[in-house]
């Protein structure tokens, strides 16, 4: 599975900091200025999104639910 | 600004066994449970203890007013943050969501700060009432209490601890317990981090059948609360009512890595993604 942190609206270099002192491996990623946020209406931070092989959605999320999470992935 | 703090909205699934703190915990739950609202006069101190002089924080925050519904899922709170340069904060916020965690939201609306800026940004945030002041960026979700001894150090701390996970934070630890005078503090502890912050809440009352609009009528001068309560509106509140539902074609969007090239969503077609929209400002 591909883990990816879509960030808003920081500065790269406060990305690259944060993730240095976190230690997080995921790789965080950029968009331009909110257009990947809009085009999933995202509102509210964080929210995740579990999209399919197939480029469809199969589950979402305001907040860190990691118990529904696994459910989606059928862990 | 606010350092963020704490949250907790959490349920006890496990039976605890008895311990002083926990009772005194519960008590004052009932109590809130059974208020119309809350009336807090807290000073919050903030103390990066573990960070270096020159580093250290220390936030002065003190709650003026606090009025929390839990049966309407509204609160409203008042209050002032003095931060380490001595530079005076005071704020009004507003809340909606229920009993037992209320969603800070959409302040850009519903708050003005004293000197007339405005926040900017959205934030999700559980408030719990008791605590006054409780909140942070993003969800947190209570995984557990657990019940903590005395230790070496504070040999006065009967403590409550409530882990949960916190996908910006990762995790974190909220400590509450009585100190000898009976008053109740809180210190939190987010993973990865070496900030300790402390809190004392210096005295609460709960007050009963408060009109709510009277109520803020006692905001300091200067305050304003902007846009009266939407009742409707609070009722269909949703987190994720703007979101795509499941089942529908993921939009095509275009990220950039930190190696600064661009991909877009589609290339990775034929593998699951976990899309974390995330800030850290």
């Amino acid at each position: 599975m591909v883990v990816l942190c879509v960030d808003y609206g920081d500065e790269k270099n406060v990305i690259a900091d944060y993730w240095k002192e976190q230690g997080f491996t995921m790789p965080p990623v950029r968009q331009t200025e909110s257009a990947a946020s809009d085009a999933f209406g995202v509102q509210y931070y964080p929210t995740n999104y579990l999209i399919g092989p197939d480029g469809k959605i199969l589950w979402r999320a305001v907040g860190w639910e990691e118990a529904a999470l696994r459910q989606a992935l059928g862990l | 600004m606010l350092t963020a703090l704490l949250i907790v909205a959490a349920s006890c699934t496990q039976e605890p066994p008895p311990n002083p703190a926990r009772q005194a915990w519960d008590a004052l739950q009932q109590r809130l449970s059974e208020a119309q609202a809350l009336h807090l006069e807290a000073v919050v101190v903030i103390n990066d203890s573990e960070a270096p002089a020159e580093e250290a924080t220390d936030f002065r925050m003190t709650v003026v007013m606090a009025l929390a519904q839990p049966g309407t899922g509204k609160a409203h709170l008042a209050g002032s943050m003095t931060g380490p340069e001595g530079d005076k904060e005071e704020l009004v916020m507003d809340f909606l969501g229920t009993g037992e965690g209320i969603y800070y939201v959409d302040h850009e609306e519903k708050l003005a700060m004293h000197d007339g800026e405005a926040w900017n940004g959205s934030q999700i945030s559980f408030f719990f009432p008791f605590l006054g002041d409780a909140w942070s960026f993003g969800g947190l979700t209570a995984e557990g209490w657990e019940l903590l001894p005395a230790d070496a150090e504070h040999a006065d701390w009967r403590g409550i601890r409530v882990s949960g996970t916190d996908f910006l934070m990762e995790a974190a630890i909220l400590d509450v317990w009585l100190d000898e005078r009976g008053d109740l503090r809180r210190a939190s502890v987010p993973m990865g981090s070496s900030s300790r912050m402390e809190s004392e809440f210096s005295r609460f009352e709960t007050l009963a059948q408060v009109d709510p609009e009277n109520y803020l009528q006692t905001l300091p001068a200067g305050y304003e609360v902007v846009g009266p309560e939407d009742e409707e509106q609070s009722e269909e509140f949703s987190l994720d009512g703007s979101l795509l539902p499941a089942g529908a074609d993921a939009p095509e969007v275009t990220l950039v890595g930190m190696d600064d090239v661009a991909f877009t969503l589609s290339s990775l077609r034929g593998k699951t993604v976990l899309l974390n929209f995330w800030f850290f400002h």
